[in-house]
This record gives C-alpha cells, sequence and structure tokens, in this order.
C-alpha cells in the first residue's frame, strides 16, 4: 500500500449502492474522509474481473501531484479517482468525490411515477418541451452556451494537463443550473495521460464516432463539436447531429466556422478548448440569443459582462 | 457519419389476449408493459432518436393497439388490452407480415434507414390453429432468400416469450432466427419460482434491458437488437436457445 491507494477493509461501513453498471456497482463511503477532498466519497467497486488492470493508479498519482489549486479545479470539473481501493494486493476500486446535489433534478416519469435523475447532457438534446413534460429543466440558449464555454474550459484544463477525455457523450458529462452554470466530467477511468494507454480502452459511443480512428486531443475536440451543436439545437434527432449546418441562427459567423473547422476531417484543424471559450467569452452575442429565446425560458446562472469580462447574474434581457 | 436522421429499430409487442389471459394477473401485467416500457425511455430520452415501439394483440384474430411510433410522443396513447377468444398464431403472424411491411416502407419514405424489426411474442397457450397452418404463416413471416430475392425481406428478428400453458417446444419453433451470428432466445417462466403474471413482468425487464442495450450499442453497421446476457435475467425466468432439449 501506499498514499495512492487505501486498504478495502479501512472503508468501513458501506452506505446505500447509488449506481450501478456492467463494470461496477458504486456504493456511498461516509465512513471515509479524505485531507485533500472536500466533501463525501463513493465507493467503486469493480464486479469480479473486471477491474482495469493498470494505469488507475497513474490517473490518481496525477491528481495528487497537481498543485492545490490544479487539484481543486480538477475536482471541480470531474469526478477524478481520488484512491485507489486494494484487497489482497490488487485493485478492487477506487474512491471518488460523490457527485454534488445539484447535478440531480427531480423528475416525474410518464406513469406519473416521479424519481431524481442526473443532468446527463442527453436531456439538453432532446426536445425541450419534451424535457418539460417531464419536469426536467429546459435552459434556454444563453445557458446552454454557458454549459459549452464551461466544458470547453474543463476540457483546456485537462488537455493542458496533457490528459485525453477519449470519450465524451451524451451521458459521460453533466450540468447544474443552481450555481453558475456548469458542467462536470464523470466515468473518468477511460481519460488517459497523452503518450500512455488508456486504463480502460477508449472507445467511441454509437454517434460519436470521430473521422480517425486513433483517439486524441483532436478527436476530444471533434466530439466537442458534435456536444455543441447538439447542445445549442436540441429537438427530435438531434443526439445524431453532425452538420454543423444545423447551427445557422444559433451561432453567428465566427462561431458557425469555428464548429465547421471543429467538425471537419482535419484534425490539425480543429480549434482548441481555449479558442472555444475565447469565443464564448468575448464573442458569442448573449444579446442575440436572448432574443431568439421566445419560449419564456427562465434564464438561469451567470454572464460575463461583455465590457468588464466579470461573472455577473443573468437576467433575461441579457447583461 | 452520414444519415443524421439514423437508423431506426422497431420494436413490435404482440400479446396474446386469449381468455385464459385473465387469469393470474397475466393481462394485468402485460398492460402494465408499455407503461413501464415508456418510463424507461424517458430516464433515457434520446433513445426516441433510435427506438419505434408498436403494441398488436391477437386473439381469434389480431389487431394493432399501439401504430408504431415514438414511444415518448406527446399524445401517445397506451393501449388497453382486454380479452377475446382464442389463440390464433396465423392472425398474429399475418397482421405482423403486413404491418411491418408497411411499417418499414413508411420509416424508409419519412427518410430514416432501419434496423431488421424486433418482435417480442408473449403467449399462454398453445395456438388454436392447425399445426400446418401457423408454421405456414410464421414461414411467411421469417423467410427470405437472398439468392432468388423471393420471400420477406423485412423479416423479424422473433423472440418467443411463454407463461402458464404454453408449450415450450411450440414457442421455440418461433425463436428467429434460430442459429447464424446472432441467434435469437426463448425466454419461458420458471413454474417452480414465479407466477405467470410475474413472469410476464420479468419478460417485460428483459424487453428493456433489450431496448436499451440495443439503443446504446447501434453504431453504424450494427445490426441492432441485443439480448441481455442470461446472468442478468430477472429470477425465474428460462432462457432457451432453438436448440435447447426438453425433458
Amino acid at each position: 500500500m501506499n498514499e495512492l491507494a487505501v486498504p478495502r477493509q479501512s472503508l468501513g461501513g458501506l452506505g446505500p449502492l447509488v449506481g450501478q453498471g456492467g463494470q461496477a456497482k458504486v456504493y456511498l463511503a461516509p465512513d471515509v474522509r479524505l485531507p485533500d477532498v472536500a466533501g463525501a466519497l463513493v465507493f467503486k467497486h469493480y464486479r469480479p474481473g473486471q477491474a482495469p488492470p493498470g494505469g488507475l493508479r497513474a490517473l490518481v498519482g496525477r491528481r495528487l501531484r497537481m498543485t492545490a489549486t490544479a487539484r481543486r479545479r480538477l475536482d471541480l470539473c470531474t469526478a477524478w479517482p481520488v484512491r485507489t481501493v486494494e484487497e489482497d494486493g490488487e485493485v478492487c476500486g477506487v474512491l471518488m468525490p460523490l457527485i454534488p446535489e445539484d447535478f440531480f433534478h427531480p423528475r416525474v416519469l410518464p406513469s406519473g411515477v416521479r424519481d431524481r435523475a442526473l443532468l446527463e447532457f442527453q436531456h439538453l438534446f432532446i426536445d425541450p418541451s419534451r424535457a418539460g413534460r417531464f419536469g426536467m429543466p429546459k435552459p434556454n440558449l444563453r445557458t446552454r452556451a454557458l454549459f459549452c464555454r464551461d466544458f470547453a474550459s474543463a476540457m483546456h484544463f485537462l488537455h493542458s494537463n496533457e490528459l485525453v477525455l477519449g470519450d465524451i457523450n451524451a451521458k459521460n458529462a453533466v450540468f447544474r443550473l443552481t450555481a453558475r452554470p456548469s458542467v462536470r466530467l464523470i466515468d473518468c477511468d477511460a481519460i488517459r495521460v497523452r503518450g500512455s494507454a488508456a486504463v480502460v480502452a477508449q472507445l467511441n459511443a454509437p454517434d460519436w464516432e470521430p473521422p480517425e480512428r486513433r483517439l486524441s486531443q483532436a478527436t476530444d475536440l471533434y466530439k466537442f463539436g458534435l456536444l455543441v451543436l447538439r447542445t445549442l439545437c436540441p429537438g427530435t434527432g438531434a443526439s445524431l447531429l453532425r452538420d454543423p449546418a444545423h447551427a445557422r441562427g444559433v451561432l453567428d459567423g465566427a462561431g458557425l466556422q469555428l464548429l465547421s473547422r471543429t467538425l471537419g476531417d482535419n484534425p490539425e484543424g480543429r480549434p482548441s478548448a481555449k479558442d472555444w471559450g475565447r469565443y464564448l467569452d468575448a464573442e458569442f452575442d448573449f444579446d442575440r440569443l436572448s432574443r431568439g429565446t421566445a419560449d419564456g425560458t427562465r434564464t438561469y446562472g451567470w454572464v460575463r459582462e461583455p465590457g468588464t469580462k466579470k461573472w455577473v447574474p443573468a437576467s433575461p434581457h441579457g447583461v | 457519419m452520414d444519415g443524421e436522421k439514423g437508423k431506426l429499430l422497431p420494436f413490435y409487442i404482440v400479446i396474446d389476449v386469449s381468455f385464459s389471459m385473465t387469469l393470474n394477473d397475466k393481462l394485468d401485467t402485460a398492460n402494465r408493459i408499455m407503461p413501464t416500457v415508456t418510463d424507461a425511455v424517458a430516464q433515457a430520452p434520446i433513445l426516441s432518436d433510435k427506438v419505434r415501439f408498436a403494441v398488436v394483440d391477437f386473439s381469434d384474430d389480431a389487431q394493432v393497439r399501439m401504430p408504431l411510433c415514438d414511444i415518448l410522443e406527446e399524445g401517445v396513447q397506451l393501449p388497453a388490452l382486454s380479452p377475446r377468444g382464442g389463440t390464433s398464431y396465423v392472425a398474429a403472424f399475418r397482421m405482423l407480415r403486413n404491418q411491418i411491411a408497411q411499417d418499414v416502407k413508411q420509416l424508409k419514405a419519412d427518410g430514416f434507414a432501419v434496423h431488421r424489426p424486433v418482435v417480442f411474442f408473449i403467449s399462454d397457450g398453445e395456438p388454436t390453429d392447425h399445426r400446418a397452418d401457423w408454421e405456414a404463416a410464421f414461414k411467411d413471416l421469417t423467410t427470405y432468400d437472398k439468392g432468388t430475392l423471393t420471400g420477406f425481406s423485412m423479416y423479424p428478428n422473433v423472440v418467443p416469450c411463454g407463461v402458464d400453458d404454453a408449450d415450450p417446444t411450440v414457442l421455440q419453433t418461433l425463436i428467429h432466427p434460430a442459429g447464424g451470428p446472432k441467434p435469437m432466445r426463448m425466454y419461458m417462466q420458471d413454474k417452480t419460482k414465479i407466477d405467470a403474471g410475474q413472469a410476464i413482468a420479468a419478460m417485460a425487464e428483459v424487453l428493456i434491458s433489450s431496448v436499451l442495450a440495443s439503443g446504446e450499442s447501434m453504431a453504424q453497421g450494427n445490426s441492432g437488437i441485443i439480448l441481455p446476457p442470461d446472468e442478468d435475467l430477472p429470477p425465474g425466468l428460462a432462457s432457451y436457445t432453438a436448440d435447447d432439449d426438453f425433458v
């Protein structure tokens, strides 16, 4: 054992199951506190035979070697594995920060059953009136643009730290509306350090395939382009959109050009996450967006004031 | 990369509504299948860009009770099935052939590509028609010769599901395709563990797992339907291939 790992028996009693998939089950770990993690933790327990072969320690180590400021930034934009959990010398799981409550939303299913939904990006892609019928949020275009902006910022941070996200899709990024509109990347064990193999084989989710076969920071950028397009142009079939022309009327000329290059076949021609951040900060015409929002949806959150570039509370009439 | 309209996977839920289905909560449970499926799709709503559902019931005749649709569309009426008469597999298979042909043509005319449709066929008894008749009707529904281009090119994959008095050796002949790279399976109630109503609820779970797995895995070139692995089946349900023996 070392500082990257904690023994399975040190976790104490586990809390309720909070999620499960084919690879792992996720439990609350109420007895565990770590000096470098602000809130509650969960234990992702891999199913037998499903633990990634190696490399998780590298991801954990990457975080621990960051400055405290960078680590806080990482923890804000991802559900990063903070320790491996080991049993009999083998990795059997990881500790991760619990996804905060404001990334969830109460929902009413068609049968009338009420549940609590994780605000995955897929809910941004569907027709907003459909989302509204289920009691899910219908953020306006301005807020959608802020999600894209925050995603670009997170990706810039990860890319600057020599990381490759790999699998960006409709379910592994979540958003919240209660604070400044922001996003968080979840299921981070498919992220890899540039120049190394992935912990879990990096795959393309269906409908997120980039033009080139090898996944790299350039394919992250392509997938981010799909995410921007689908987030800004919600509706029936939006989860399949690829043609930047759909964003006409939503993005201005500069934005359309940026999106076209991002969704182009030439990996070298794709604008960086920083380019996107700069555009969404400075050039994106928020006034035009607010005029274009006719559905009366409440504007949530915060926007950049064009003159001072400071974050200010958004108003339905623009800043 | 092309085809932004995507490739749709049509699911046909075909339910026996013979009088015997009123026993053991079978019909009540069958009536809860579509609300449960709808909730599951609402929880993963981009699935609506991938899957369509229809409900057909059959007895002495067969009726489309819910035409093929996007289940989350506003105003979709989920059918309330009620019992009537006997168990004509012939009626069900003939209706399916016509309906699938019509629906697939319509989807294509609307610009969609279409995966091979899937039929979940739920019955609690033996067919009341002659064996030769339902076998012929099933052959018409599922046979296609690529060489001569004869038969039904839009033939569905068929997943038979049996409860109570359904004869496994009969339903087993409805597994389609029975072999090849992606054979389908049959699901039967294990009468020693659960009653027929519970079995139908478990079959709805299998259907939902299949919808979710198929929807998530359908990439370009994939052939659509994925059934859950046997180890993930709800308890009380037995899964069989076309080659399994019944002693």
